[in-house]
């Protein structure tokens, strides 16, 4: 099978555990924000990680093959196609007329080839490069030029055409309806189209509500029948060969691209409100970004209409742990959120929030967040921190990211400072990457591996929720009020060249 | 179709205003010149018996055209031509707003409002509102058009001719003769009850349909056309011919079904009766929103020229003269016994005129002792202007000015003189989007600007400001008490003979007397109190 997902065989075996950084992240709310209209199946796809570096770029090459050109536009058609094809399945079973069942029959099987051709086409896309693509457009090529398929399809083409040709003449008059084959001349129609012109004048049916028939039309069509039994006859054969023409991976597909094209759908809704994305640069020696921000929060502050704060960072030659320190409420834990958020992305081969985004490779992702509104006594959660501690330490994960939020706050001062420098210490020490927001201030100077960032405040002490390195360039000071309403002399010649 | 009373080449519509419209109308009074459309004068001879009640309509599209500068020399003269005309003919502009009045009204008669309001297009009662309403619409729009023709030799201005001109070509005897014929052919819509024609002898209106259909998904109808309709009237017989029709259709016959004691079938026909007159109808839908737009866009127009004519004959009314402005190129500005109707109309006293030529001063400064009629000044330009640049005549005997679009007043309103920090910065808020605005044709008023802060301070940012306006051809007239500013502008041009800078200041005779005039002057570095002491102290 070409899974668009895995590079693997082994689908079936993974599973969607939450995992454990998830809800740390806010990364739950926001894959529930992507797929509230797709359905818990893909959300968990969201939870399954991919099996290292490779799969990583395998996804990552697959999606941005389906950002390329129309290519989105196209498969969200073709998941129409496939919802409207398993919505006409539903349909048979609840009807009881055989004419009826038969003719819808014609049209499941319509739709899944018009499914199938569309997707061949898109696929034909000699700009889609990636691995994932062309295993899937082999597969396609294979499934298409099978004999029963060709078959299949050509008889279902002309079934439909046939009865698409069919034209009713109904006519109403004193209190009486006469049906005949349609002759071709519409004077009325004539009538009104050459003298009054203008497009999209629409006859619409008074029965399309329901699928049912009215009673008018079940009326109308028994009449008719009469004189086109042979064509009746001919849809009954061909509806005995029911499911047969299921293909069962295609059936499977849907559910693999959802991943991407919930993300994008999401992404441009996102974007249309004004918030930036972009394709990170993945595998990048050092770690960076321009106007970084807060997907969950920029989700929720859009609806209460407040402000995102964004921010930018680079981190240089050695550079392996941030130290961020700050006063509260200054978004120190927005910002680590944030980078989570973007090395999880970059990880599932999809876009970031932020302007630009340089990424490199990490094995894992682990957090740690205090539990700030714990019942606990001190001790307790001080125990508490140490135990989910534990698993963390672990000698296995070289290479991961970790996201510390606040620890041992509950210690003594001496202690807690001790025991953060011991942590880094051991992440470093095992070719670790991470952030560790604290309000511990020595800890920022205690490795060589660290850099020290701060949440700014501006000249009255107040949180500008701005994230950046110490000693970093000071706000120029108040402007004068002209200054500031750019009206200056020189302001004034500027706004105008 | 298009009305194009207010321009040429278009109709009314919701388009750029003035950028900061609500200090423009505030600052220079504007609501008592749209009050003053309102009404019409009723004379007896040269007699004023009495005002008429005040149409709001009226007052409404005044107020609504006035926000929306013209932006050419042909735009002005256009609606000045209608506009004499309509001067010259009360009685035709009366009767032709009458005639539109009716029209409209039976059509909120039938129920345009609620329509709007339930939205429901797809209801039987809206789509029996709809045929009705074109049966109203298409021969008012003839009564209007007949109207007009018989006004032509009197209605001389382009805008009257090319309407009439319009309705003629767009209204064609053979569009006329089609949409009549579809209406006869859904007549039976909406004629359901029979007609007694003589005693116990009934005709009914009765439709022959014919559709074709092709066969959709699970045998439903699809792709639907209409091959023939007509509404035919029969007779029927109370006494039996019913029951006898009932009982020859009471078998189905080998191609047909009948509808006798058949409800469930009535009920399709009477749902596929519906889609037939609503497809129909939506042939019509272009001329029916086109002669309702046009209708409605006929009484605004003509609402603002009755509006324009009443203000002419209120200023004839306040004994002031008016004339039609004259446009011209390059920074004109010149006029002859100019004055401010806002205040004339308010407090009801003869306002001093002022006469004058500023054609190609880029920047006027105004000084000059407090209540020496300098803000007056400059409302009656700022007035004249807005009045010019929407077609209406101007209370003066002569007005010539370039066109200005892009036109701003900055005023300082007296509650807002203390000396207040905010007060500075929202004055300066102001001219920041003043300046982020300002274009190609752009005329600035400023009425004491940035007094809000000391002399010295105030002084440096107006010269800023208003030096780099300047410079950037933005046409500036500044009342102001900021002498430093004043003197500093008067310094740097005072010996160059092509200036393209003005000084202005209120008039005060060598006795002390004000006049309220603005004459050339150099700026005035004397105040209202030392002239009160000279005049108290050498004179006692």
């Amino acid at each position: 099978m070409a899974s668009i997902l895995f590079k693997g065989k082994e689908i079936l075996e993974k599973t969607g555990e939450t995992p454990a950084f998830f809800v740390d992240l806010n990364l739950d709310q926001i894959i529930d924000r992507i797929t509230e209209d797709w359905g818990d199946e893909i959300r968990d796809l969201f939870y399954i990680m991919p099996d290292g570096r490779d799969e990583e770029e395998y996804r990552r090459g697959v999606y941005r093959d389906i950002c390329k050109d129309d290519t989105y536009d196209n498969l969200m058609t073709f998941l129409d196609l496939i919802k409207e094809r398993n919505e006409c399945k539903a349909k048979i079973e609840d009807l009881t007329d055989h004419d009826q069942r038969n003719v819808w029959y014609l049209r499941e099987v319509g739709v899944y080839f018009e499914a199938v051709e569309l997707l061949k086409s898109v696929l034909a896309n000699s700009n889609l490069k990636s691995e994932g693509i062309y295993r899937l457009r082999d597969f396609i090529k294979t499934y298409t030029d099978t004999k029963e398929y060709i078959e299949l399809s050509k008889t279902a083409e002309k079934l439909l055409a046939e009865l698409r040709s069919f034209r009713v003449l109904i006519t109403y008059e004193n209190g009486k309806i006469y049906v005949d084959d349609g002759i071709g001349g519409l004077p009325y129609e004539e009538f009104l189209g050459r003298n009054f012109p203008g497009a999209n004048k629409k006859f619409r049916t008074p029965f399309s509500a329901s699928d049912e028939l009215s009673d008018l039309e079940d009326a109308v069509i028994r009449l008719y029948k009469k004189s086109h039994k042979e064509f009746f006859g001919k849809i009954a054969s061909f509806a005995k060969n029911k499911d047969k023409y299921v293909n069962s991976e295609i059936m499977n597909l849907p559910k693999e691209f959802s991943y991407y094209l919930s993300f994008i759908k999401f992404m441009n809704k996102m974007k249309e409100r004004g918030f930036a994305f972009c394709d990170p640069e993945a595998g990048s020696e050092k770690l960076s970004a321009i106007d970084m921000y807060d997907l969950a929060l920029a989700c929720t502050n859009y609806e209460a209409r407040k402000e995102v704060v964004s921010n930018d960072f680079d981190l240089r030659d050695g550079e392996k742990f941030i130290v961020l320190t700050g006063p509260n409420q200054g978004g120190k834990t927005t910002f680590a959120r944030s980078l989570g958020q973007m090395i999880y992305f970059t990880k599932m081969g999809l876009s970031v929030a932020a302007e630009r985004a340089c990424v490199p490779y990490y094995t894992q992702i682990l957090s740690h967040f205090s539990v700030e509104e714990s019942a606990e006594t001190g001790r307790g959660k001080l125990m508490d921190e140490l135990v989910r501690l534990k698993p963390m330490m672990n000698k296995e994960y070289v290479g991961a990211f970790v996201v510390i939020n606040e620890l041992f706050t509950t210690a003594a001062n001496f202690d807690a400072c001790e025991m953060g420098k011991k942590v880094l210490d051991f992440f470093i020490g095992n070719g670790c990457y991470g952030i560790y927001v604290t309000h511990l201030n020595d800890l920022a100077k205690s490795h060589e591996n660290v850099v020290s960032f701060r949440a700014a405040t501006d000249e009255n002490a107040k949180q500008t929720f701005k994230v950046g390195r110490e000693n970093a360039r000071e706000i120029a000071g108040a402007n004068t009020q002209v200054e500031k309403y750019r009206l200056t002399y020189s302001q004034i010649k500027e706004r105008f060249s | 179709m298009n009305v194009n009373l207010l321009y040429s080449d278009k109709d009314w519509v919701k388009t750029q205003s003035y950028y900061d419209w609500d200090s423009i109308y505030r600052d220079l009074g504007l609501q008592t010149i749209v009050d003053l459309s309102m009404s019409d004068l009723v004379m007896k001879g040269s007699r004023i018996m009495y005002i008429t009640r005040p149409d709001k309509f009226l007052g409404d599209a005044m107020g609504k055209v006035m926000r929306v500068p013209l932006k050419t020399k042909e735009e002005i003269l256009y609606r000045q031509e209608i506009l004499k005309d309509c001067i010259n003919n009360r009685e035709i502009i009366e009767e032709l707003y009458q005639l539109v009045a009716t029209i409209l009204d039976d059509w909120d008669q039938l129920g345009r409002k609620n329509k709007n309001n339930s939205g429901n297009k797809d209801s039987r009662a809206g789509l029996v509102t709809d045929i009705r309403v074109l049966s109203l619409l298409l021969p008012g729009m003839r009564s209007v058009r007949n109207l007009l023709k018989t006004k032509l030799d009197k209605l001389l201005s382009a805008g009257f001719q090319n309407l009439y001109n319009r309705m003629e070509e767009e209204f064609s005897p053979e569009l006329e003769k089609n949409i009549e014929l579809l209406l006869e052919n859904i007549s039976f819509y909406i004629d359901t009850l029979p007609h007694e024609k003589e005693k116990n002898k009934f005709t009914v209106n009765l439709p022959r349909i014919s559709v074709e259909c092709g066969i959709y998904d699970g045998l439903k109808f699809g792709d639907l056309k209409l091959a023939e309709l007509e509404s035919k009237i029969s007779s029927i017989d109370p006494n039996g011919i019913i029951g006898k029709i009932q009982g020859s259709f009471g078998k189905l016959s080998n191609n047909s079904i009948s509808l006798y004691n058949n409800p469930p079938i009535q009920e399709d026909v009477a749902n596929l009766e519906f889609e037939v007159v609503s497809y129909v109808m939506s042939y019509c839908s272009e001329v029916l929103y086109s002669l309702g737009f046009f209708f409605d866009q006929l009484y605004f127009q003509i609402g603002f020229y009755r509006a324009a004519v009443n203000i002419t004959r209120q200023l004839f009314r306040l004994n002031t003269d008016y004339c039609f402005p004259v446009v011209k190129e390059g920074d004109a500005l010149s006029y002859e016994d100019l004055k401010e109707i806002v205040m004339l109309t308010e407090q009801k006293k003869d306002a001093v005129g002022n006469t004058g030529n500023i054609d190609g001063k880029i920047l006027t400064v105004i000084t000059g002792a407090n209540q020496g009629g300098k803000s007056t000044f400059l409302r009656s330009v700022g007035i004249a202007q807005v009045m010019m640049q929407c077609g209406l005549v101007v209370g003066a005997k002569q007005y010539s000015s370039s066109i200005y679009p892009n036109f701003f007043t900055h005023f300082t309103r007296r509650e807002d003189s203390a000396m207040n920090s905010g007060r500075l910065d929202e004055e300066l808020k102001r001219m920041d989007r003043i300046v982020s605005h300002v274009g190609e044709n752009s005329l600035i008023l400023l009425n004491e600007s940035f007094a809000t802060t000391t002399e010295k301070e105030g002084s440096t940012i107006a010269y800023d400001i208003i030096k780099a306006l300047k410079e950037e051809k933005v046409r500036i007239l500044t009342v102001t008490h900021l002498l430093s500013f004043a003197q500093r502008m008067y310094d740097e041009v005072k010996d160059d003979k092509d200036t393209d800078v003005a000084f202005l200041s209120a008039e005060h005779l060598e006795d002390g007397t004000r006049t309220f005039k603005m004459i050339p002057h150099a700026p005035e570095l004397t105040s209202f109190g030392l002239e009160l002491y000279e005049m108290v102290l050498n004179n006692g």
